[in-house]
């Protein structure tokens, strides 16, 4: 961590959204999001994209790669490419203390002629109540100039959760 | 300003047998950052973990669940740990013994004060060992108990804590 997180952006959910966007992305510093306490409202994960002027970019360029570590199994490799969205979240549910937690270093939104990509650290409780987190990397396979991110439920809403954005200095 | 703040720094420079991060989460923050430079053990280890709670009990109840990945640079492959149930975290990190070998950590804790919710955490530790040998390791777990904590205990495997600055940073939400 470097020596100052100034805050750009937060999101605090306490009732039911369909989507919840961060933005503020504006220069070429390395940026970092941290998600605590997400909580949905059926079993299902969160979906991530980049951000165009406030707007998730649903084209398919997504691309993943990571591990899915769990308490309880062999842990499962965890890659695709050319989705429409960032499936890397794999905590979650609606049962007793299945929330998620994660947190992004984010490089290179602001750039218009590099591609955008995060780093995903994630920890939580799964809808099988199996403590589960993905550790990987993502990008947005386009050089286009991104604002920020959006976040979806794969079903249903986002019922709780703090979302916030900070630029590292 | 800053949205990061650092809570509590401590250094051990003579052997102990644990380390306690006692007073450190409140409802000020839900994410916690823990970094712990050049920490030195009396034996090539393990670095286990347990919550304390507001009354400074270290709770030692079979509430706690891991899952690690460890890949040392004289190997081409990674091993995978695991537990459920048991009364503390048992591997947040590793490191070797003597001088040259240290382990550094990046904790992460997510909920801790919060009594609706577990408590979490994702650890990334350098561990240098005989050799030189580097260890990648990288650990999650959790705490299933709703239970708001205050801070963290921290303790080798085997023998004792002889060295290591450790720096607690809350990371503001508002």
């Amino acid at each position: 961590m470097a020596g100052r997180l100034i805050q750009i952006d937060k999101e605090e959910v306490t009732t039911p959204v369909g989507e919840v966007v961060l933005t503020g992305i504006n220069t070429d510093d390395v940026y970092f999001v941290t998600v605590t306490g997400v909580e949905v409202s059926t079993d299902a994960n969160i979906r991530t994209r980049v951000a165009i002027s406030g707007s998730a970019d649903t084209t398919s360029n997504y691309s993943r790669a990571g591990k899915q570590f769990k308490d309880n199994t062999t842990f499962g490799n965890s890659t695709s490419t050319n989705d429409n969205q960032w499936n890397i979240h794999f905590t979650g549910g609606n049962g007793t203390g299945e929330i998620n937690n994660f947190h992004y270093y984010v490089y290179n939104f602001n750039n218009a002629n590099k591609h955008s990509s995060i780093t995903v650290h994630e920890s939580g409780l799964n809808k099988l109540q199996v403590l589960t987190g993905m550790q990987g990397a993502a990008i947005h396979t386009v050089n286009q100039a991104n604002d920020g991110l959006s976040f979806i439920s794969s079903a249903g809403n986002i019922t709780a959760g703090n979302f916030v954005l900070y630029k590292v200095l | 300003m800053s949205n990061i703040r650092l809570l509590k720094k401590t250094i051990v420079s003579s052997s102990v047998n644990s380390v306690n991060l006692d007073n450190i989460f409140s409802e000020d923050f839900d994410k916690y950052i823990i970094n712990i430079n050049n920490l030195h053990t009396s034996s090539a280890t393990y670095l286990h973990g347990r919550v304390i709670d507001f009354s400074g009990r270290s709770a030692n109840t079979a509430e706690y669940n891991y899952a690690t990945l460890y890949s040392p640079s004289t190997s081409t492959s990674a091993t995978e740990e695991r537990g459920v149930n048991k009364t503390e975290w048992e591997s947040l990190g590793y490191q070797g013994a003597g001088a040259d070998y240290n382990g550094m950590y990046n904790i992460t804790i997510s909920n801790p004060a919060d009594s609706t919710k577990y408590t979490f955490y994702q650890s990334h530790c350098v561990g240098v060992r005989s050799t030189p040998t580097v260890y990648l390791w990288k650990s999650v777990g959790m705490y299933s108990d709703f239970e708001a904590i205050g801070g963290l205990e921290l303790f080798p495997r085997a023998g004792t804590l002889d060295g290591g600055v450790f720096h607690v940073y809350g990371v503001g939400r508002n």
